[in-house]
Formats: structure tokens, C-alpha cells, sequence
């Protein structure tokens, strides 16, 4: 699996980008599969944010949760969110597609 | 394919309902070329097993799995049979094998037993759950469709189906069931058993290949069909959708796809809906890559990516197959437009089923 498909893997480095580019375009990559998955976690009211190499999902209450991959970011969300995600929901589709 | 080879046994399912002739078609496939080194798993419903009599070459790798159907009652054995497969294949003087093939009893359901390869925390680290392969009787098969759910499950999990007795039918049953096939699962592959040669690669071919003739058959076919569908899109869902509410459909896009959305779309997708979805296929056209990315999801398991170093053929387009129970296509195909395809141009977000250029999406049965 390359860094791009990497993204469906499990373990924290579903946010890594292949080696073969350079420090800062990985860490746009980064900061954008973050943002795609916090584009989708608008509706829960939970946001995901990477501090000191950790990331962790929040909610408005305060409520967190230590997130390992993609999947766990879905699993958190239904813990400590508003709702669950539930892409097919008009809350998540919204009307201007995902932000990139 | 990009990465670290997957060193782990892939398992191969062989399904079909009673009589359609998997047991003729597994000993087939271990006296051909390639067969020498493979094990056997076979499930019989009685207390009385006769099929690894039948089969020839296994040579001390065969285990019988009876009394119970290992989708439902014995699924804990079939987790326990592959484990003792690979610790008499670890020990001295162990049967060696590159591949591990399960049949099924005639009346099992290849889902459970596809949820048990890809989820269970041991087997997934050991084996590799590789395709279903489903025989299909081209006899009896139209009225086993119509009459037994089981029938219906096994071809909609299918990867490949194998035509049998088509030596007893006329050409007329033959196309009709082969249509149906292919209504039902237009994402599997179909080969008449008269016409296979008896080789594995036939019987594994890669997705890529699977999912372009599939697309082909599925324009044909709704080609064919659109006289008879209704003005209305979502009438036209309710008239090809099976009654017990498995359907299929597919998704294309001749617009570039960014591939982190499109994952991180799907990982949601399959984490809400995996136990409505049977299968997803497809093909993903992503900017920067020479060939296209073949994705494959069983229930809530997305398999790892497959990069393809070129195309099938020149129509460079996303297209995906669902098959699904249950689950509203048209929700998917907006949803699919809004998040995947947010970032095009207003022009590609019009209406999701219409005859677009850019993007279509083409109900099954």
C-alpha cells in the first residue's frame, strides 16, 4: 500500500504521505486529511486535532477520545458525538461537497 | 501493486447451491495445473461426509468440517481448521501449501464465512481471504434464484461463477441465465465450465479485468433494458430491485477523483453501511497515476488498494459496482457526488441518474 492508499490503513499512519515527497507537501497532505475528515465530523459536533503527534478527537462538551485510524475517528465520533456519521445523511452532504 | 507483497495464505471460497457441482469443480482445480499445493477445507451439512472421497490429490491436507454449515452453527471450526492447517504446514514433515480453498455446503452463505476470514483477529494475520468462486447450475439455476434466498447470496458474493451443465441446457437457458447473473452480480465474471481449461488463472483473474467486462455487460444490459424502465428514477428502483432487497448499481465518473476523499468517503460509507453492503468493485481514476487504483470491499473489510500500471482499455473513467441489501442507491450516488465529487464544477452535480456524460450511475436488478 502506497502513502496515498494509506489513508484506509490502520494504525496512526494513515495520515502519512509516501516518503518519496518532500517534508511540507506531507504535511499538506496531512493538514488536508484532516480537514477532509473534519468536513465530514461537522454534523457530530466533534473535531479532530493533532497535538504533539497525537490525535485526538474532541467534542463540544469536552469529552476526548485518542484516535489510532480512520476508522477509530468514525468509532469515536458515535461515542462522544452528537450522532454518529452517517454519510449518506443530508446533515453530512451538505450542499457544497467537501472542502480542499 | 505498490508496497510489501502480502505474504499471507489466501483463501479461496467455493460456493453454490446443492447439486450445482462444486465438488466436480474442486476436483477439477486440484488435478490441474497448480492444484498440487493446495488445501482443502470441506463442509458437509450431514453426518456422513462423502465429498473429500470425491476429490482426488489432497494427500493429507483435506479436513472435513460436518454436522453444521460453517456460515452459521460450526463458523468456531472453521476459524479451528485453519489454524490446525497451518500448524501441520509449520511442522516437520507438514503438507506444503501455497493456498488454502473452502468448500461450502450447498445451502451456506458466503458472507459469514467472508466476515470470518476478514475480521477475526487471528485469521487475518495468517490468511489473506482471497475470492469466492460460485457455481451456478445453468439447469436448475433460474429457479433457485427465484425460490432460495441462499442461491441468490451466493451469487451476489461472487468474484467468479462458474457456468455448469451447459452441456444439458439449450442456448436459450443458457442466455437467460447467464442475463441473470449478471443483473444480480455485474461485477463477478462468468465462465462456462465446458470452456474452462482447467487452469487457476482463469478462475482468478484480477479485478481490473472482472470489473471492465462487467461494466460492459451491465451497459449492454441496461441497454436492453431501458424500454421497459419507468419515467420515474426512483419507480425504476423499486422494478430492479430483487424482492429480497438485494440490488446493485454502479457509479461512474470521467472526472479525476481525489483519492483522500474518496477514502476517507468510502471508510465511512463501509463503517455505517457495511452490514448492508455484499460487495463494492471498482476502479478509480486519480490524478497522477499512469493506470487505475482497483479498490474491492466485502462488508465492513476494504481490502488494501491495488495500483494497476495502465488501463484496461482507453476509457479512462471511475467506475464502481455496489451490490447491496438494502441500501438506497440514489443516497449513495448523491452522497458519492456531493463529498467525492464536491471540488468539480457545477456542471458534474446535476441530476445524479441522468444520462450525463461526465457521470452516470445505472441501476441492477
Amino acid at each position: 500500500m502506497c502513502g496515498a492508499c494509506g489513508v484506509l490503513r490502520s494504525g496512526p499512519e494513515w495520515l502519512e504521505e509516501g516518503p518519496e515527497r518532500s517534508a511540507g507537501a506531507r504535511l499538506a497532505e496531512r493538514q488536508k486529511r484532516i480537514r477532509i475528515v473534519n468536513h465530514l465530523l461537522r454534523p457530530t459536533g466533534t473535531k479532530l486535532t493533532e497535538s504533539a503527534g497525537r490525535l485526538v478527537l474532541s467534542s463540544l462538551t469536552g469529552r476526548t477520545r485518542v484516535i489510532d485510524d480512520l476508522a477509530h475517528v468514525w468509532l469515536g465520533a458515535a461515542e462522544i458525538g452528537r450522532r454518529p456519521v452517517d454519510p449518506l445523511d443530508e446533515a453530512f452532504i451538505g450542499d457544497a461537497g467537501v472542502a480542499q | 501493486m505498490i508496497g510489501r507483497a502480502d505474504e499471507r495464505i489466501p483463501v479461496i471460497v467455493i460456493s453454490g447451491f446443492l447439486g450445482a457441482g462444486k465438488t466436480t469443480l474442486l476436483g477439477r482445480m486440484l488435478s490441474g495445473a497448480g492444484g498440487k499445493r493446495t488445501a482443502v477445507i470441506i463442509n458437509e451439512f450431514g453426518e456422513i461426509s462423502l465429498d473429500h472421497l470425491l476429490v482426488q490429490n489432497v494427500q493429507g491436507s483435506c479436513l472435513v468440517l460436518k454436522n453444521g454449515c460453517i456460515c452459521c452453527v460450526i463458523r468456531a471450526d472453521l476459524r479451528q481448521a485453519i489454524r490446525d492447517l497451518i500448524d501441520m504446514r509449520d511442522g516437520p514433515d507438514g503438507p506444503l501449501f501455497d493456498r488454502i480453498v473452502i468448500e461450502t455446503t450447498g445451502l451456506a452463505d458466503p458472507d459469514p464465512i467472508a466476515q470470518t476470514l476478514t475480521s477475526d483477529p487471528m485469521l487475518v494475520r495468517q490468511v489473506r481471504f482471497s475470492r469466492v468462486i460460485t457455481v451456478v447450475d445453468a439447469l436448475h439455476g433460474a429457479l433457485q434464484i427465484e425460490t432460495e434466498d441462499a442461491c441468490l447470496n451466493q451469487i451476489a458474493m461472487a468474484d467468479q461463477i462458474v457456468l455448469t451443465k451447459t452441456d444439458l441446457a439449450d442456448r436459450e437457458q443458457i442466455t437467460a441465465i447467464a442475463s441473470r447473473l449478471t443483473s444480480i452480480n455485474p461485477a463477478a465474471s462468468i465462465i462456462d465450465a465446458r470452456e474452462w481449461d482447467g487452469t487457476w488463472p482463469e478462475l482468478l483473474k484480477e479485478a481490473s479485468s472482472s470489473i471492465e467486462e462487467a461494466m460492459t455487460r451491465t451497459r449492454l444490459l441496461s441497454s436492453r433494458l431501458s424500454a421497459f424502465r419507468p419515467a420515474s428514477d426512483s419507480e425504476a428502483l423499486d422494478v430492479w430491485r430483487h424482492r429480497s432487497g438485494i440490488g446493485s448499481f454502479h457509479i461512474r465518473c470521467t472526472e479525476e477523483i481525489d483519492w483522500t476523499v474518496f477514502a476517507v468517503w468510502l471508510s465511512a460509507l463501509v463503517h455505517h453501511y457495511g452490514d448492508r453492503i455484499l460487495r463494492i468493485k471498482g476502479l478509480l481514476f486519480a490524478p497522477g497515476r499512469s493506470g487505475a487504483i482497483a479498490i474491492h470491499v466485502v462488508r465492513y473489510h476494504i481490502h488494501e488498494p491495488v495500483h494497476l500500471e495502465e488501463w484496461p482499455d482507453i476509457d479512462r473513467s471511475t467506475k464502481i459496482v455496489f451490490i447491496v441489501r438494502g441500501l438506497d442507491s440514489v443516497a449513495v450516488q448523491r452522497s458519492f457526488l456531493a463529498i467525492v465529487c464536491g471540488s468539480m464544477s457545477p456542471s458534474t452535480l446535476g441530476n445524479p441518474l441522468g444520462d450525463s456524460s461526465r457521470l452516470a450511475a445505472q441501476e441492477g436488478p
